[in-house]
């Protein structure tokens, strides 16, 4: 083909489009498209007049509800303030909740085919319902008001809008109050701090042409249900907030302008102007007012699309002034909602199209969004709700994070598609924050004898094996061969959740961390980081999914004048992506999570521990302590179960030098001095107690009493690995060629050492999982189990029984199998049911099996039990059958589970 | 209400913006974005002040039907699951010219359908959709390599 023919494309292209627009409908009249309902604006299910919303959900009215939250001076100094006056903080009534109250979600739903809305009360701790209610088809959103109760938020053509009170503690609703003529949609609605009195925006008309044709505020006394004088604003109120001392409203209007209204009297003041895109159809929409009455975030409800991102414009109130627009991302189409995280650090925004966007008011430039139709604020963080084929899930959400740190909540789901929430209760206690705990050992119920999973090598040739051990029947559950060649794990980490653990293998350029099921000893597919270097200088999970690696790809100078920066490294175990490397200085040499999940502390070459906010990312002030040697390097780290202690271990060139430093005062104590001759090598521990904490040495293992702040050795020698567990300490210890699981006896005496088991090989490595024995025996009732399904194993041995207890995985049950795998680090859904059965031999002799093809079978002669168990609770469900002998044809393929409650 | 005026000059434009419209979304959901565009233009504070108002509904519906796509997404996939083969679309357009026009983003929808339909220039596109004549070249040239692709020999 010559440059002068034609090309042929340019005909196909041609009569394609020809072809296309040839069907094109007919163009709508004028009459016609006066009718029309706007496109949608929101993924939701449109009802035909509820399309026209250019209206604000109810979610942006919990910005500016409630009573002002006490500052935490400590949190806001940290962060510098580039907002307005100050650091801005939340107006939410959730905000105020008592510590320790456990959150709950109460949501608007709507089924996906047919009518009826409800508002349900989840409570998140346990993703049960603790209400549901029918509430009117017209309603659309719901506003949290103090003291427990909501607004329930409606509008039908030709009744008007209606305000419905809501008791949340028990679902009843109150006496509806109607306010004809005013089209207030999707939560145009501002309520005063204490709760008394709600402004709604009339937002003109309920059809197309009238579409931001109002120009007046109704204020409604939520008391007596009497409906006031309308305030006249002007034309194309949009969007409404009160500024937490309940004097002033601002009102969001179309031309571009935020309006006050001087609520003692009506008086309306004078408009503060925003700064509008270049590109047209730029509409100011939902607004929030900090609770220092400073700092209004005003969304745009509608944006130009040619603009590359949309933004939230930021005014001073105090000024007038509207300062630069925070960009937030290129998918979201419009602002719908807009609030204030509790700490007042994070603005929250719910989008049109563009899932929900939380943006650090200090660093606005790294927005992150997250897919979800609505959301609520509480004193314990983000939760959000997510449409998924017909249900929706409640999920916590993370402030400022790239990847991971999403989960749902147990059981946290509803049928139904979301269309408002909010949320209740306070911050967790510290009790509650230690519940999950970085070691599974220690977080195992009480009653559960340990198992050891060690990481095994032969005393000659090649091929690692990780062996599950069970110690309260000296029997291996499974072993397997790990992957060898150039990906030989030589370390294995224990995941918050006690169901997987990660072994740490390498090649020559990347660190490969592989995930193992604890239950079955399945390995899943390896995560390949990269950007760490072969040798990673530490790594630690958090609760969520997440490892923290530091990045041992550069030299790591010797300590001293110049060592190398080297930053830590997110990994999303569950999509295993690698997150935005954090910066943590030169030198980092150890790093461990604190046990309540919410930190991660790094140890550097500057002697000093740094902090990481594992919500933001953020890298906190350092803490000094005094050097020991120019030439020592962080070894090891660990924080003591109540958060209040950090062991830092140190060696090189010179003696190594155990470090205290209480976290509390941030101040370092004198060194805790080691036994003569020991140097301290690795792998720093503290007891689930917090009395002791453990270390490797090159003589063998130190224990160290904190009470009295002294290091001795105990029995296990040189070679020895351990494991804490809620049972104390264990170790394996290498001898001739086996290895011996035994009891290191917590008193620093070479003797009493238990022994446990022994297996073929040298140690490598080893986690343990399991609580403390209890004494007292149960009965178990057939099908019924105590703890998830996922770790029926431990719950069977729990209860005092000689019984082989597996997850049955049948082809049919292929969606509740990716729940329970989703369970190892995100919980089980709640409701979901399990088939489990029961194999009930003497000690060593659990026959069940289960082939490919999923058919169950037992060990002839053995007892045995099936049921259906809820996978969260454990609790068996409907009816189960115990037996003898063969199991009945009719157990040995499962029926299918429909996976509700 | 529209007014008489607004009405004329909509109505003066109705018909290629209709075409326009299912050039972007198809013809089912091409009224909803014409109305849209237009509601929107008739109420922006710069519509009486505007030289080329044809330009400024070209690019109404165009941002309408960015818009409609992007919000409609997931829902689109959930109907269509559901709905029966055939009631999507019209039956008179061919399977394959919806799958072919589905391949592109909506702006490369925008510059083929004024480009094979319209018969413009690049320079012209620039002007209509207010973005420079650079990126109507790149958006049709992508435009074209997806088309390559689709299409086979005997379209």
């Amino acid at each position: 083909m010559t440059t002068s023919d034609p090309d042929p494309l340019d005909g196909q292209v041609r009569r394609l489009v020809t072809e296309l627009l040839d069907s094109a409908p007919t163009a709508p009249t004028v009459a016609e498209l006066e009718e029309r309902p706007l496109p949608h604006r929101s993924p939701r299910p449109a009802r035909s007049q509820v399309r026209i919303r250019l209206a604000v959900t109810g979610l942006v009215v919990l910005a500016v509800v409630g009573t002002v939250v006490g500052l935490d001076l400590r949190t806001i100094q940290q962060r510098p303030a580039h907002i307005g006056h100050g650091t801005p903080v939340a107006t939410n009534p959730s905000c105020d909740a008592a510590p320790g109250t456990t959150p709950t979600a109460d949501v608007l739903t709507q089924p996906t085919t047919g009518t009826g809305k409800t508002l349900t009360a989840m409570d998140l701790a346990t993703g049960t319902a603790d209400w549901a209610v029918p509430v009117p088809d017209g309603t659309e959103s719901v506003t949290a008001l103090p003291g427990g109760k909501a607004l329930l938020l409606g509008y039908s053509t030709g009744t008007g809008t209606t305000l419905t009170p809501v008791d949340l503690a028990t679902g009843t609703l109150g006496t509806p109050i109607h306010v004809p003529h005013v089209v207030a949609l999707d939560g145009d609605l501002a309520v005063t701090p204490d709760g008394t009195n709600a402004y709604l925006v009339d937002y003109g008309s309920d059809s197309v042409r009238g579409a931001l044709s109002g120009s007046t505020v109704t204020p409604v006394d939520l008391v007596t249900g009497k409906v006031g004088t309308p305030v006249t604003v002007g034309r194309g109120p949009a969007g409404i907030a009160i500024t937490p001392d309940g004097r002033t409203a601002w009102v969001s209007m179309s031309p571009g302008t935020i309006v006050p209204i001087h609520l003692d009297g009506g008086r309306v003041g004078t408009p503060i102007t925003i700064p509008q895109d270049p590109g047209f159809f730029t509409i100011p929409g939902p607004i929030a007012i900090s609770s220092n009455g400073r700092t209004a975030l005003v969304g745009n409800l509608q944006q130009d699309l040619t603009v590359p991102a949309p933004v939230v414009n930021v005014v001073d109130l105090t000024t007038g002034q509207a300062g630069t627009p925070i960009p937030f991302g290129t998918s979201a189409l419009g602002t719908r909602s807009i609030e204030f995280s509790c700490d007042g650090t994070t603005a929250w925004i719910g989008t049109d199209g563009g899932g929900i966007v939380s943006i650090d008011l200090a660093d606005p430039a790294h927005p992150f969004t997250q897919p979800a139709d609505a959301f609520a604020v509480t004193a314990s963080g983000t939760f959000a709700a997510q449409n998924q084929s017909g249900t929706f899930s409640i999920m916590r959400v993370p402030d400022q994070m790239t990847t991971g740190l999403i989960y749902e909540r147990p059981g946290g789901t509803l049928p139904g598609q979301a269309l408002s929430m909010i949320a209740t209760g306070g911050p967790p206690t510290s009790t509650a924050r230690l519940t999950p705990g970085i070691n599974p050992a220690c977080a195992a119920a009480a009653g559960t004898p340990p198992t050891a999973y060690v990481l095994t090598r032969p005393a000659s040739g090649t091929g690692e094996t990780l062996t599950a051990m069970d110690l309260a029947t000296g029997t291996a559950d499974w072993a397997v061969p790990v992957p060898g060649g150039d990906t030989l794990p030589d370390s294995i980490v224990a995941v918050p959740g006690g169901a997987t653990a990660l072994l740490l293998g390498r090649t020559s350029t990347s660190t490969i961390l592989t995930p193992v099921d604890l239950v079955t000893g399945a390995l899943s597919a390896p995560i390949v980081v990269t950007g760490v270097g072969a040798l990673p200088f530490g790594v630690a999970v958090a609760p969520g999914g997440r490892a923290y690696l530091i990045d041992g790809g550069a030299i790591l100078g010797e300590a001293g004048p110049d060592p190398v920066a080297s930053p830590v490294v997110p990994v999303d175990l569950r999509s295993g992506t690698s997150g935005t490397p954090i910066a943590v200085g030169r030198g980092p040499g150890a790093i461990t999570v604190a046990p309540d999940g919410t930190t991660a502390w790094v140890a550097m070459a500057a002697n000093t521990i740094v902090p990481i906010d594992l919500s933001s990312a953020r890298v906190g002030p350092p803490i000094s302590f005094a050097p020991a040697s120019p030439t020592s390097m962080p070894a090891s780290l660990a924080v003591a179960p109540d958060g209040k202690l950090a062991l830092v271990a140190r060696g090189g060139a010179a003696a190594p030098v155990l470090d205290a430093v209480d976290l509390d005062s941030g101040r370092a104590e004198a060194p805790i001095p080691l036994p003569p001759d020991t140097n301290l090598l690795a792998d720093l521990q503290f007891s689930c107690d917090g009395t002791t904490a453990w270390a490797l040495t090159d003589h063998g293992i130190v224990a160290i009493d904190l009470a009295s702040r002294t290091a001795a050795l105990t029995g296990p020698g040189p070679g020895a690995v351990f494991a804490i567990t809620g049972d104390g300490t264990i170790a394996a210890e290498n001898q001739s060629g086996t290895v011996s699981i035994v009891g290191v006896p917590a008193e620093q005496s070479p003797g009493q050492i238990r022994e446990y088991a022994s297996l073929p090989g040298q140690a490598v490595a080893m986690i343990a999982t399991g609580g403390t024995p209890t004494t007292t025996s149960t009965t178990l009732p057939a099908g019924v189990m105590t703890r998830s399904a996922i770790l029926a194993k431990y719950a069977s041995t729990q209860a005092g029984h000689t019984v082989e207890a597996k997850l049955v995985s049948l082809s049919a049950l292929t969606a509740v199998e990716q729940e329970l795998t989703q369970c190892q680090f995100r919980g089980c859904p709640a409701g979901a049911l399990v088939w489990l059965v029961l194999d009930q031999g003497p000690p060593g002799s659990g026959g069940l099996s289960s082939s490919p093809g999923h058919t169950v079978t037992t060990k002839p002669g053995n007892a045995w039990s099936v049921g259906p168990v809820d996978a969260t609770t454990g609790v068996g469900r409907g009816d189960s059958e115990s037996g003898s002998g063969a199991l009945p044809a009719a157990w040995t393929q499962l029926p299918d589970l429909d996976g509700s409650p | 209400m529209v007014n008489e005026a607004d009405g004329q000059v909509y109505e003066k434009h109705a018909e290629e913006l209709i075409r326009f419209a299912t050039g972007l979304v198809g013809p089912s959901d091409a009224p909803d974005v014409v109305s849209g565009a237009v509601l929107n233009c008739l109420s922006a504070r710069a519509w009486p002040t505007l030289s080329n108002p044809r330009a400024y509904l070209f690019r109404a519906v165009l941002n309408e039907a960015r818009h409609h796509h992007r919000s409609t997404g997931r829902r689109r996939i959930r109907e269509e699951r559901a709905a029966q083969p055939g009631t999507v679309d019209p039956p008179e357009v061919r399977p394959e010219v919806l799958e072919a026009v589905s391949r592109l983003s909506v702006r490369q929808r925008a510059v083929t359908v004024l480009t094979y339909w319209a018969d413009l220039d690049p320079a012209s596109i620039a002007r209509l959709l207010d973005i420079s004549e650079g990126s109507v070249r790149r958006h049709l040239a992508r435009a074209r390599a997806h088309l390559r692709e689709t299409l086979h020999d005997d379209f």
